[in-house]
């Protein structure tokens, strides 16, 4: 296909030219915007969907942690030596009791398990709201400034990048402490970089648009240009690296709590329980105490990557279906 | 060609050098004292102060990073404050362990990542892209340590409660004693590391592979009757080898970083487990050497892969 | 017969439902002819030939396409794949994207060869050289070891002939082979397949959108519109008397030598939308001589002569030559004021080039405008006309205040802007304005079309609440938009409808003189009509000033009433359209001129006068 012969649904005409033949012309296509149309398309597509419902779930039971405690009679940290735990003192897996099994200590696994879910939870997305925020405004600012501006900024996530991360990370704990707000910051520092890079790139490509220009040559100062032509226009990728941070960040927070460098115990967090369950080889007489945390973890990582790629497939359908690009017919270069 | 290469050589020696000044000064505004931790608890104030100056922390900070970094052009990362061993030594000692599971986990990476994408890229939209995609979305969900420690229950304790035993629990034999061993004991964190990379570039292959397949000259390869696989793998895949190429540099960093956790469960007493440690004992020269030596390997990796591009890209080559 | 097309339908399924791409059409070629296909974008011209020997992906091919006596379309892809090369040749419209960027040129041509031949390396290289020779590659011994990056537009196209009549093809399929080309490259690129047609008894299967080249090489010619052909004859026939209303509305819409006082033709609405599927005849919807039942089915083909045929309802007697109508009041006449508007000064534009130094800190600088003077007088349309390269956008960069001058002056109603304050600049762009090249690029997706007609208001802070809107409705109305459809986003609206959009904008402020870059460039030949009728009707209704960029000879003589030349960045002749076109003093002028294709020879009657003196808006 040497032109576009092929239009998306969006483009049917509209033949406004001809009103005489409205009637023998081709059904208008409603004036839909493109965040209706993308949640159309998401509506049909049953992967989204299933994930959806999956962190829906995992988002209720986190907020609803307490009222399940008290009704089940289990705070997350107490220590059920009793009941939980065999006379020779080694956990008793799943029962009436503990519906997932108890840990090393005799406390209620899926107690805690809502309760990491709760902290993980929390911990990604407050990480992911403050490393989009940084990134996109860093990456903006060098995009659309470009000179010198653009070189420091660039060479600032250059060399964020090139940081050994998990190592950076832990010498960094270790310095302040671990802490729920020190795992926070540990975690946009190392997440806005990327982000930035995204954001550059495809504002150095915006800003090369002819609707920028146009822009420019209507007197639009640049702070319009970049709060009106720029921003919408990265919504797109934001929106879609976002949904694709979140388990990265949960995983991030998950590994730090593993190190011992993230949220410390007694407070349940995903990867401390994981910790537990592998000190000692734990997990050779309790299973449950490294299974249920791993699917857990893995289904809810899982289901935000999920939609993340449906929400991008939904975005951007042409990407899936043809990989094409656009040519004007005679695509006259910036002579 | 010498003047992108010198310009990539200078901005990499700039990094390092932010790198090792900030961290340097962390260190130095860090609340907690290494003087203090190494005299031990009971140590009384005169001792901390003998400590400190045996150490050389009671001078000026400036001075410090003076010595430090003249220190650093000498090949000399200081001493470590507990067993005083020259820095340099001990890492040097743990590198062929790390550099092993390192380089065998991109080998799996890659492999692995390939042979999906371009499983998934031929046909984009039949079952094998679906399993391909779940296979990528899977290694990007899962943590490296849940990873590893998966595979050391399934392959090392089910096996072996089964009356099978071959993957070893931990441990590290040197390659120069024993290849078999050395592989044997290396599988599993292989697996570990480069399960979880793979998927990266699975992913991208089969992104960069479907849109170069629509491309132009791909179109004129086939009109030219060239058979399908060569178009694939001779006309397609030479386009795609530049981005896989990029996204090695970029990942080098977090790759390093997933050795600690690997090391870890695996128990091999590698610079990541080293750097964990010294963590834990508040042993600043080791955690800077560690952190300088994962750095400079990045910034290494990342010239190499410009270079790589550059000799890759005719367009860059030939002008 | 070489190759005959009986049939031929191909569907797509797509995620919007199926796309039905061609709608059984059959045609015949025979050795050594040339067989134009004509149609704007999105008629399925290209997909045709595509799907017949394997290469649309995707897609469901019923019918027959015999070569030479063998069932193409019955054929598996191994099969297929050892028709490609050997009998039939293809060069695409990209010459840049088509050719593979890493691989050698010799490398390319010669894997063409190994692939059909037995043959050891060196002899093929030798045929590698000869073949390079024959396309007109100089110094094809040492070329031969280059990348397509290092050859121009016009040689990488030259290299993709030699690749495509390697094997000595019966057939060349020729898919828009000289689009992305200037026209001094595109004459030089036709003679060359004429050339090598006679040597080798080629047939050639031309497709294009562009009337110009079918009448410059073909046969005979085929019209396709949505899928189907409509109308199909010798090549005097189609372009001389069509009878087809498309065909008709097509050769109407041309500008051409000549039609300076003419209004164009223009078809109405907006090219089919191949996602719905028509029973009866696709070009109903803008046809001016529909009837009732070309709704219902696709029309028989009516014999017009023992080669002519026509898909079409209207009597045999329908065919004749196509007449532009001249406006006869003297409003179209542009005035001849004397009144400046703008005086440009010796402007130069320089940009940074490749690095140089160890570090590359230093740069190169490149010229893209070297010294351009020009006066604009007020109410006229001046023209500007180069190739891709000369600087005519970075000049129209440069008078809009887009980009800043490197030297010289631009004086707007005798003030230098160059002294001007901020605030004064600021006041200038309600003055001077731009309509871009793209339609779909100079649009932002995720606004909606008020929004966009309304940003130069808001930001000069003209009008706010309902007065804006009432003024962004006036002027949608005035562009011929549909008012009603301020709330819309870009997408929803065809090329042609954007570029209206993209107008509307640069009224709004009421400016005196609107600089147009290459504003119809990426429009199909109908949709570009209708476009420069609307500049046309607006200029007189407005007393707008135009300084209207394009390659396009025809497009700028059929608007300008002066026109200048670029060429490397300077302008090599300025003067009147009539004096120009047809006493070109420069050298580069003249070749611009020679190459440009021409209609006329087959064609038109130019000016006979029917007495309307309707303006015809879209």
């Amino acid at each position: 296909m040497s032109e576009p012969t092929v239009k998306s649904g969006t483009e049917a005409d509209l033949n406004n030219d001809v009103p005489a033949r409205e009637a023998h012309a081709h059904p208008e296509v409603a004036a839909r915007s493109p965040f209706q149309l993308v949640w159309t398309r998401l509506r049909h597509d049953p992967t989204a969907m299933v994930s959806a419902a999956v962190i829906v779930l995992v988002i209720i039971s986190a907020l609803a942690a307490p009222l399940i405690a008290s009704w089940v009679g289990h705070g997350p940290d107490d220590q059920f030596r009793k009941q939980g735990l065999s006379p020779s003192g080694l956990p008793t897996g799943p029962n009436q009791e503990f519906l997932l099994g108890a840990d090393n200590l005799g406390r209620d696994l899926f107690i805690r398990l809502i309760y990491g879910g709760q902290l993980s939870l929390i911990v990604a997305f407050v990480a992911t709201v403050g490393a989009l925020g940084i990134g996109t405004l860093v990456g903006m600012t060098a995009g659309f400034m470009r000179g010198k501006v653009d070189t420091a900024l660039t060479w600032l996530m250059d060399t964020t990048l090139s940081l050994p991360q998990l190592l950076f990370a832990i010498s960094l704990v270790s310095l302040v402490g671990p802490s729920f707000g020190t795992t926070v910051v540990v975690i946009i520092l190392f997440s806005w970089a990327p982000i930035a890079r995204v954001v550059r790139g495809q504002t150095l490509s915006i800003r090369e648009r002819e609707f920028v220009e146009a822009a420019r040559s209507l007197g639009a100062s640049n702070w319009r240009i970049m709060r009106v032509d720029v921003l919408p226009n990265l919504i797109v990728p934001i929106l879609v690296y976002g949904t694709l941070l979140i388990p990265q960040a949960i995983v991030f927070e998950a590994t730090l709590s593993f190190l011992g460098l993230g949220v410390l115990p007694p407070t349940a967090t995903w990867g401390n329980m994981l910790a537990a369950a592998s000190t000692g080889s734990m997990y050779t007489v309790a299973w449950w105490m490294l299974v249920f945390p791993s699917a857990t973890l893995l289904s809810v990582t899982l289901a935000f990557n999920l939609l993340g790629d449906s929400v991008r497939d939904a975005l951007d359908p042409r990407q899936t279906l043809f990989a094409k690009k656009r040519r004007s017919k005679k695509k006259v270069l910036a002579s | 060609m010498i003047r992108f290469l010198s310009r990539r050589i200078l901005s990499g020696i700039l990094t390092l050098f932010a790198i090792s000044a900030i961290m340097f000064f962390l260190f130095y505004v860090a609340p907690n004292d290494p003087a203090a931790t190494i005299a031990g608890p009971q140590a009384t104030n005169d001792q901390i102060d003998q400590v400190r100056e045996r150490l050389g922390l009671n001078l000026p900070v400036l001075e410090r990073y003076w010595l430090f970094i003249t220190g650093l052009f000498q090949g000399d990362l200081g001493y470590s404050f507990f067993n005083k061993e020259p820095v340099l030594d001990s890492l040097v000692r743990r590198l062929p362990k790390t550099a092993s599971l390192a380089l065998g986990g991109i080998v799996v990476a890659l492999a692995l990542g390939i042979t999906i994408g371009i499983g998934a890229a031929r046909k984009p939209g039949t079952w094998r892209d679906k399993l391909g995609t779940t296979f990528v979305l899977t290694g990007l969900s899962v943590p490296t340590f849940v990873a590893g420690l998966l595979l050391l229950y399934v392959f090392f304790y089910l096996l072996t409660v089964m009356g099978f035993t071959f993957f070893p629990a931990a441990g590290y034999v040197a390659f120069s004693e024993n290849p078999l061993e050395w592989a044997r004991h290396l599988i599993l964190p292989w697996i570990a590391v480069g399960f979880v990379a793979a998927a990266t570039y699975a992913r991208l292959v089969r992104s960069q592979l479907v849109s170069v397949m629509g491309e132009d000259y791909i179109r004129t390869a086939r009109s030219k009757g060239i058979r399908e696989n060569r178009v694939v793998y001779r006309h397609g895949m030479r386009n795609v080898l530049t981005p896989v190429v990029t996204q090695i540099s970029l990942d080098f960093a977090v790759l390093m970083g997933g050795l600690v956790v690997t090391e870890r469960i695996f128990g091999i007493n590698g610079i990541g487990r080293l750097a964990i440690d010294s963590v834990n004992r508040g042993d600043q020269p080791v955690i800077i050497g560690a952190m300088l030596l994962a750095s400079l390997f990045v910034v290494i990796a990342s010239i190499l892969v410009d270079l790589a591009y550059a000799i890759l890209d005719s367009r860059v080559r030939v002008r | 017969m070489l190759l005959t097309v009986e049939n031929l339908d191909v569907t797509f399924s797509t995620g919007d439902g199926p796309l039905h791409a061609v709608r059984g059409i059959s045609f015949e070629l025979d050795h050594g002819q040339t067989l134009g296909v004509v149609g704007e974008s999105g008629s399925g011209k290209s997909v045709s030939t595509q799907a017949m020997v394997g290469l649309a992906a995707g897609a469901h091919v019923t019918g027959r396409a015999l070569l030479q006596g063998r069932d193409l379309l019955t054929m598996n892809p191994a099969e297929l794949s050892e028709v490609r090369g050997p009998q039939i040749g293809m060069v695409f419209q990209d010459p840049l994207s088509s050719l593979h960027p890493q691989f050698r040129i010799g490398w390319q041509i010669a894997e063409a060869i190994q692939r059909h031949e037995r043959s050891s390396a060196k002899n093929v290289r030798a045929r590698v050289i000869k073949l390079l020779e024959e396309v007109g590659i100089p110094d094809p011994d040492k070329r031969i070891d280059d990348y397509p990056h290092q050859f121009s537009g016009g040689m990488r196209q030259r290299v993709m002939i030699a690749l495509a009549l390697a094997l000595r093809p019966a057939l060349l399929v020729a898919d828009e082979p000289t689009t992305a080309l200037d026209v001094t490259v595109q004459a030089q690129l036709l003679e060359l397949m004429q050339d090598l047609q006679k040597k080798h008894g080629t047939a050639i299967l031309m497709i294009t959108h562009d009337l110009g080249v079918v009448a410059g090489v073909a046969d005979n010619v085929i019209t396709i519109y949505g899928g189907r052909i409509v109308e199909r004859g010798t090549r005097a026939e189609v372009l001389g008397r069509p009878h087809h209303p498309y065909t008709k509305g097509l050769l109407g819409s041309v500008p051409r030598g000549g039609s300076q006082r003419t209004v164009l033709q223009s078809i109405p609405g907006q090219p089919l939308s191949i996602l719905i599927d028509e029973l009866g005849c696709p070009f109903a919807a803008r046809c001016a001589f529909v009837q009732d039942v070309c709704w219902e089915r696709f029309p028989a083909e009516r014999v017009i002569s023992a080669t002519q045929k026509s898909n079409c309802v209207l009597p045999a007697d329908f065919a004749s030559p196509v007449i532009l109508p001249v406006v006869q009041s003297s409003s179209s006449e542009q005035e001849r004021s004397e009144e400046m508007l703008a005086r440009i000064s010796d402007v130069r534009v320089e940009f940074d080039g490749a690095r140089k130094g160890l570090f590359g800190i230093k740069r190169n600088k490149i010229t893209a405008v070297d010294g351009v003077s020009l006066d604009i007088l007020a109410g006229e349309t001046l023209g500007i006309v180069g190739e891709s390269g000369s600087g005519k956008s970075t000049l129209a960069r440069a008078l809009t205040g887009l980009i800043p001058l490197s030297g010289g002056t631009i004086e707007f109603e005798g003030k230098d802007i160059s002294t001007f304050t901020a605030a004064q600049r600021h006041s200038l762009r309600r003055d001077v304005q731009m309509v871009f090249q793209d339609p779909f690029g100079s649009l932002n997706q995720q606004r909606r079309v008020g929004s966009i007609i309304a940003d130069p208001l808001i930001i000069h802070k003209i009008a706010d609440g309902k007065k804006l809107r009432n003024r962004v409705q006036e002027l949608m109305e005035l562009v011929g938009l549909n008012p009603e459809h301020y709330n819309r986003f870009p997408a929803e609206f065809s090329g042609g409808q954007r570029q209206r959009i993209g107008i509307a904008r640069a009224l709004a402020l009421k400016p005196k003189l609107i600089v147009c870059d290459e504003p119809v460039s990426a429009l199909d030949v109908s949709i570009q009509a209708q476009i420069l009728n609307l500049l046309s009707s607006l200029q007189r209704e407005l007393g707008l000033t135009y300084v209207f960029i394009a390659h396009d000879l025809a497009v700028v003589e059929h608007i300008a009433a002066r026109v200048a030349v670029m060429y490397q960045g300077k302008i090599v002749e300025t003067g009147l359209v009539e004096q120009i076109y047809s006493a070109p003093t420069h050298e580069y002028t003249r070749s611009l001129l020679a190459a440009a294709p021409h209609l006329d020879d087959v064609t038109t009657v130019v000016g006979a006068t029917l007495s309307t003196t309707s303006e015809e808006v879209g």
